[in-house]
């Protein structure tokens, strides 16, 4: 325990360190569904012709909703950001593009349009299956800083937004990438 | 010369080769095992020298000489990558003989293979496929010698792998796909088919048999399998 | 604010330490008993105490996966007659052992023993840090691992068995359950392997971290322990290949409960897309496993040889070569798979360059032992033994990236043999290397060394005996994974070779009794450890055996790099790391 004073060699942004080997990884999983269905698009013909049947108006708002959300992060974490009503924004952002894709779910399916149909439906369903569930663990997470901040028992650490600020972009990231894959027809 | 002299070794551990290009693989093995038997020999020499002069010394060592110790370690790393270079530019042309289209006209055999059999068609005396007087066979593969095969190869369910050992050929067969592979048998005999991926529970019973005939058994296989769908009972086996 | 307290969420832990110690304690006091060891062992932080629970789930993980090759070589020698303690093998489970023997041997022995065990406990200690740079994930990742045995060894228990369709899982076999028959098993195998992955995941975050940011003053990266350098290289390598095979799993999991078609032929999708994403990730993933193994020999040679490592810098730079290679030589385990035969090319020569970096670490481990002055010790003959059986491995890969040899070796015994001769050293020879080199530090006593000699010596000699035999049976035509090779006649002359390979297996394994039974004792009576037993001039030799809690009772500070010697009054003595 008595190093635990010592300066270390390098110490410092462990957590945020550590939210960039995670992320690393995490992009090499998207890549190859990505690139994995993009192969797909150029093998498979009329994949433009099914890509027709999303709604490029939900996809235009759903983006808007995740960029705002993005605004939830200041460009410098330091300044102002102890502020329980950016994390709302976040998650409110972040739970608006859900409820938009599970709209988007539900009426596809229900038309007949299921994994089992081709597959750009379950390179659709997979992906941005995959995608929501990293927006819908951002969105839990915000709430949470949000909740702790709003409370403000235990100061929140500022490596964790950072962290987190990281996490959406990336997320960010990749939903262009699904955009252009799917909605980009 | 170096192929020739495996091939010609009829038992042993060594399947004597029954196509034209076994001689090739085989000259690339035994290329490849004399290139890396010798640094294998050289390292484990090495290792066990330096162990046992280790060992052996009461005095002090020494401790000199490190900077020699890195360049000859990098020098002989180069030499690793020339021996690589030497393997690659001799094997890259037998490759590309082994996966090119045949040479002059092939008698094209078509093998469907399903689970746990090798549907085998044959052409009839008209030399072509599709045709009435095709011979189905299962698990047996009848070419004479002498005669480009081509081979087209489907699976109807798993991945299979077709493997004539002493062809030297294996190529894995894919349900969607036709790939076609050619090989030309050199010896008259009977010589192991097997499957060589594994594809279900009775995958070690998936095997059969390339049959060689001279020209005149080849004419009268021809002549037993229009009357007969010859092979079904003894294909069954091997 | 402090990020690493932060990120470890060390404040919690600290709470949430105190709040179990004292209903441990009151649980005690309300028993009239001492204290109750396992919660806090089960539910601690420490990397010490992780690395010790990797090492036991590894350990019985060896136990399945052993019998398992045990069930495998039964059949192999003796077709159809009843395996003692298991009875008739028949192809179904024989199918089903293949399949999990590989499985648990390379996802669920070798990555948690050489990643998790060896890496969990000395990373931190090499680096002088008091713990991972994230406790709290660290225990979540040996929880994760252990739900996902929990997950394979229920397969066993299912219905209609475990997955048998290999351990690289080829669809279509694995996709359909009409093809192997196995339903549920093979949904339990790929969860239990996604959820290892996720673990190692973690693992290999926190290794990383550790190393890059936890290091004690003065211990630039030039000084860092060739242990740490190749743990380092193998959690990259395994955090930026494993992704394609997660992916590749849930795509499989959804060909086969969605109804998607992936995978499938008739469908549009392509039965090769598996093979390129198992393969991508397949290739860096026996990286993993061989470089942590690696890094073991290159602490132990120079140690006992007492001696520097020859070309220490070079060596850093080759391991990382190697790494970056092998994310391009995946295809080579796909020359006859029905891909573009014009690839075969380039991932053949990818493939062989790739003997070069690799031939550096030989010739330098070689090297090392020359002008040393040898402390003979059971360590050093496991890893001199280690490594002259991988060169054997090692040199025999050159037949396999070869493509025309490839053609008729592939998915033959001389492929079984060459991958047994790069892992079963690595995994295995280089585990034991690792114990007997550091069961003085984790336990405070030193090990019985004749006992110890005697042990390394039946392990090598009945490991040549087993898998020497297969190189035989493979250029002699032998496909693998075959149940009952005297179906064909051409196997049958073969079949001896299968039985010497079982005899010697079996003589493998029950020549284990005499290291277990060097541990029970070592424990109970052994001789006690000094902190520095061997003369090792890394961390861990710094503090006391074993490390007290926390790690080192004093700072340490590093002043030069590892490895170092000096020869005074006709002896060589070493100058360890926090030695001026």
């Amino acid at each position: 325990m008595s190093t635990a004073q010592q300066p270390m060699v390098g110490a410092g942004r462990s957590g945020l360190l550590g939210v960039y080997w995670f992320l690393g990884s995490e992009a090499t999983l998207f890549g190859a569904l990505i690139v994995a269905a993009a192969f797909f698009r150029l093998g498979a013909a009329g994949w433009s012709d099914t890509a027709r049947h999303l709604s490029l108006h939900t996809a235009t708002l759903a983006t808007v909703c995740l960029l705002g959300a993005t605004l939830g992060f200041p460009g410098k974490v330091e300044v102002g950001f102890r502020r329980w009503k950016r994390m709302l924004l976040v998650s409110i952002g972040g739970s608006l593009f859900l409820v938009l894709k599970a709209g988007d779910f539900v009426q596809h399916w229900n038309a007949g349009f299921r994994p089992d149909a081709g597959l750009f439906w379950a390179a659709f369903y997979l992906l941005t299956g995959l995608h929501g569930l990293h927006v819908l663990a951002g969105v839990i997470l915000a709430g949470w800083f949000g909740w702790l901040e709003f409370r403000r028992a235990p100061q929140l650490p500022l490596s964790w937004l950072r962290g987190l600020r990281l996490y959406w972009y990336f997320v960010d990231t990749v939903w262009f990438c699904l955009l252009g894959l799917f909605y980009a027809g | 010369m170096a192929g020739g002299l495996l091939g010609s070794m009829d038992s042993g551990w060594w399947p004597r080769g029954s196509s034209s290009f076994a001689a090739e693989v085989d000259g690339l093995f035994f290329l490849i095992a004399v290139i890396v038997g010798a640094w294998l020999l050289l390292c484990q020499a090495a290792l066990f020298f330096f162990l046992w002069q280790a060992s052996g010394r009461g005095g002090p060592g020494r401790l000199r000489g490190l900077q020699i110790e890195t360049w000859s370690i990098v020098t002989l790393a180069v030499a690793v990558l020339a021996c690589d270079l030497v393997v690659e530019a001799y094997g890259h042309p037998i490759w590309k003989l082994i996966v090119s289209a045949p040479r002059g006209n092939a008698l094209v055999v078509q093998v469907q293979a399903r689970q746990f059999v090798w549907e085998i068609r044959h052409p009839g005396a008209d030399g072509r496929l599709a045709t009435e007087d095709d011979i189905e066979v299962q698990n047996e593969l009848h070419v004479p010698v002498g005669v480009p095969i081509e081979l087209h190869l489907r699976s109807k369910d798993v991945i299979h792998s077709f493997f004539l050992p002493t062809v030297r050929l294996k190529q894995d067969v894919l349900p969607g796909v036709e790939i076609r592979r050619w090989f030309l048998p050199t010896r008259v005999g009977r010589f192991p088919l097997a499957c060589a991926e594994l594809c279900g529970f009775a995958h070690y019973r998936m095997g059969g048999a390339l049959i060689v005939h001279d020209p005149e058994s080849y004419q009268r296989w021809l002549a037993a399998g229009a009357t007969a769908i010859g092979g079904l009972e003894q294909g069954v086996r091997r | 604010m402090d990020w690493n307290k932060a990120f470890a969420g060390e404040g919690v832990e600290q709470e949430v330490g105190s709040s179990s110690n004292t209903a441990t304690a009151r649980l005690a006091s309300a028993r009239g008993r001492r204290p109750r060891l396992w919660p806090a062992w089960l539910f601690s932080t420490d990397h010490k105490i992780i690395g010790l629970q990797y090492l036991g789930i590894s350990v019985v993980m060896a136990l399945v996966g052993v019998f398992g090759a045990y069930v495998l070589r039964w059949q192999l020698a003796f077709p159809g007659t009843p395996a003692p303690l298991y009875g008739i093998v028949d192809p179904g489970p024989y199918n089903a052992w293949l399949t999990m023997h590989g499985t648990i041997m390379m996802f669920f022995v070798a990555m948690p023993l050489l990643l998790g065990a060896f890496g969990n406990y000395f990373v931190p200690l090499m680096v002088g840090a008091e713990d991972m740079a994230f406790p709290r994930l660290n225990m979540i990742s040996v929880w994760t691992l252990g739900l996902a045995c929990l997950v394979l060894m229920a397969s066993f228990l299912v219905a209609e068995g475990p997955a048998a369709a290999g351990w690289t899982n080829y669809v279509p076999l694995s996709a359909d359950p009409v093809y192997t028959g196995v339903t549920l098993g093979a949904d339990l195998w790929l969860v239990a392997v996604f959820l290892d992955f996720a673990a190692v995941l973690m693992s290999g975050i926190n290794v990383l971290t550790t190393a890059l940011n936890l290091r004690a003053p003065g211990l630039t990266l030039p000084r860092v322990p060739l242990f740490v350098w190749t743990q380092v290289i193998a959690a990259v390598l395994f955090l930026f290949s494993a992704g394609p095979l997660m992916g590749a799993i849930l795509m499989l999991l959804s060909d086969r409960h969605l109804g998607s078609g992936f995978f499938a032929a008739e469908r549009g999708g392509s039965p090769l897309l598996w093979q390129h994403l198992f393969w991508f990730f397949g290739h860096p993933e026996v990286y993993v496993i061989l470089l942590p193994a690696l890094g073991i020999f290159l602490e132990i040679f120079p140690t006992f040889a007492r001696r520097p490592v020859a070309a220490a810098r070079v060596i850093v730079v080759a391991l990382w070569t190697s790494a970056a290679l092998s994310f391009v030589v995946w295809a080579h385990h796909m020359f006859v798979s029905g891909m573009s035969p014009a690839l075969a090319l380039p991932f053949s020569i990818t493939t062989i360059i790739i003997s070069v970096p690799f031939a550096v670490v030989v010739f330098a481990l070689i090297a090392t032992l020359r002008g040393g002055m040898l402390r003979p010790s059971t360590a050093m003959c496991f890893a001199v033994g280690g490594l002259a059986s991988f060169l054997i491995g090692g040199v025999t890969g050159i037949f396999l990236g070869a493509p025309a040899v490839d053609m008729y070796l592939h998915d033959t015994y001389f492929v079984v043999a060459h991958f047994h001769y790069t892992l079963f050293p690595a995994v295995v020879l280089g585990g034991f290397a690792g114990l007997y080199y550091w069961f003085p530090k984790v336990t405070g006593r030193m090990l019985d060394e004749r006992l110890g000699k005697w042990h390394c010596w039946c392990t090598l000699v009945a490991f040549q005996a087993v898998f020497l035999p297969l190189f035989f049976l493979g250029v002699h035509g032998h496909m693998r994974r075959v149940y009952d090779p005297s179906y064909y006649d051409f196997l049958r002359p073969g079949i001896f070779l299968h039985q010497m390979a079982t005899v010697a297996a079996v003589v493998l394994v029950l020549s284990q009794a005499l290291v277990v039974w060097n541990v029970i004792r070592s424990l109970r009576k052994g001789e006690k450890a000094p902190s520095n037993p061997w003369g090792g001039t890394t961390l861990e030799w710094a503090t006391t055996s074993p490390p007290v809690p926390g790690n080192f009772s004093e700072p340490v500070v590093v002043a030069h790099e590892p490895y170092h010697y000096t020869d005074c009054d006709r002896r060589r003595e070493p100058v360890p790391q926090w030695m001026l």
